[in-house]
């Protein structure tokens, strides 16, 4: 565990970090899901996708699930994902980040005003729309977009 | 939308950024329960996702982390190693007490018996020694 700890815990205390603003509760967050990880080691299946992508995705929902002070709301054992990025090596994984940072910049600024507070701030697609003034299928097709693009683009 | 046909990738995108409403997220979850096509669709659409988390500010763990971790790891395996303990003992003392206390009842009649038996044959050679 405490290699684990040493190559992901990073990524995943960023992420809540970047969802919760408060040292404090990011740490609560990553200690959980690394615990939880210790202490339920099948909830990841092995071949499903990478362990750092997973634990991203977990680092990100119960950051927003703490952010907007509900219920988990869903168990680790629910997130399958399907992702071949290699995030264990670290200088692969730096390279990915300057390139995810690069695409999300490159996004039409419409696209990242509905994705931003979508993954960071848990905000509903109905939220959105009440906070930008755009239709409700709009934003939803922006986010939409905006996910298809990242593929594409890593794709690429 | 949800028992036949496919989810809509707009639903299914907010689906994988919970950000539709609780009924919204039911509905979705029904049709999933059924559609592999979908699952597979959101399993390819969370993994996108994962890497919008790669974009934030990296920051190291606060000072002292890894070993609270560990800490935590350590005493939750010490207190499950001696629950374990207390129930394989537990068990120990459940099984003979369950089977020796038909046992020491079955004695204690057997003793009373003999004893009630022994009284019996007393008191007869008391009569017999009264009576002649």
């Amino acid at each position: 565990m405490a290699d684990v700890f040493d190559r992901y815990g990073g990524v995943v205390y960023s992420v809540a970090l970047r969802v919760l603003k408060d040292k404090e509760q990011a740490e609560d967050v990553m200690q959980d899901i690394f615990f939880q990880l210790w202490s339920k080691p099948d909830a990841f299946v092995q071949g499903r996708g990478s362990l750092g992508a997973w634990l991203l995705v977990i680092a990100r929902n119960r950051a927003i699930d703490r952010f907007r002070r509900r219920r988990a709301t869903e168990s680790p054992d629910d997130v399958v994902l399907l992702s071949h990025t290699n995030l264990a090596d670290e200088s692969e994984r730096n390279i990915l980040m300057e390139k995810v940072r690069v695409i999300l910049e490159n996004l039409p600024p419409e696209q990242q005003k509905s994705l931003q507070p979508a993954y960071f701030e848990g905000l509903s697609h109905s939220e959105i729309s009440m906070q930008t003034g755009e239709p409700l299928g709009t934003v939803k097709t922006r986010i939409r977009l905006a996910l298809i693009g990242l593929r594409k683009a890593l794709a690429a | 939308m949800i028992e036949n046909e496919h989810i809509p990738q707009e639903d299914l995108a907010l689906y994988a950024l919970q950000a539709l409403s609780e009924e919204e997220s039911e509905a979705v979850q029904l049709h999933l329960d059924q559609c592999a096509s979908c699952r597979g669709e959101l399993a390819r659409l969370l993994g996108n996702t994962a890497v919008i988390g790669l974009s934030v500010q990296q920051h190291p763990v606060p000072l002292g982390a890894r070993q609270r971790l560990l800490n935590r790891i350590a005493a939750d395996a010490m207190a499950t190693k001696q629950r374990v303990k207390q129930d394989a003992r537990g068990q120990v003392f459940d099984f003979p007490r369950s089977t020796w206390i038909p046992w020491a009842t079955a004695a204690v009649f057997a003793i009373v018996a003999i004893a009630l038996g022994v009284e019996n044959s007393l008191l007869n050679k008391e009569l017999r020694d009264e009576s002649s």
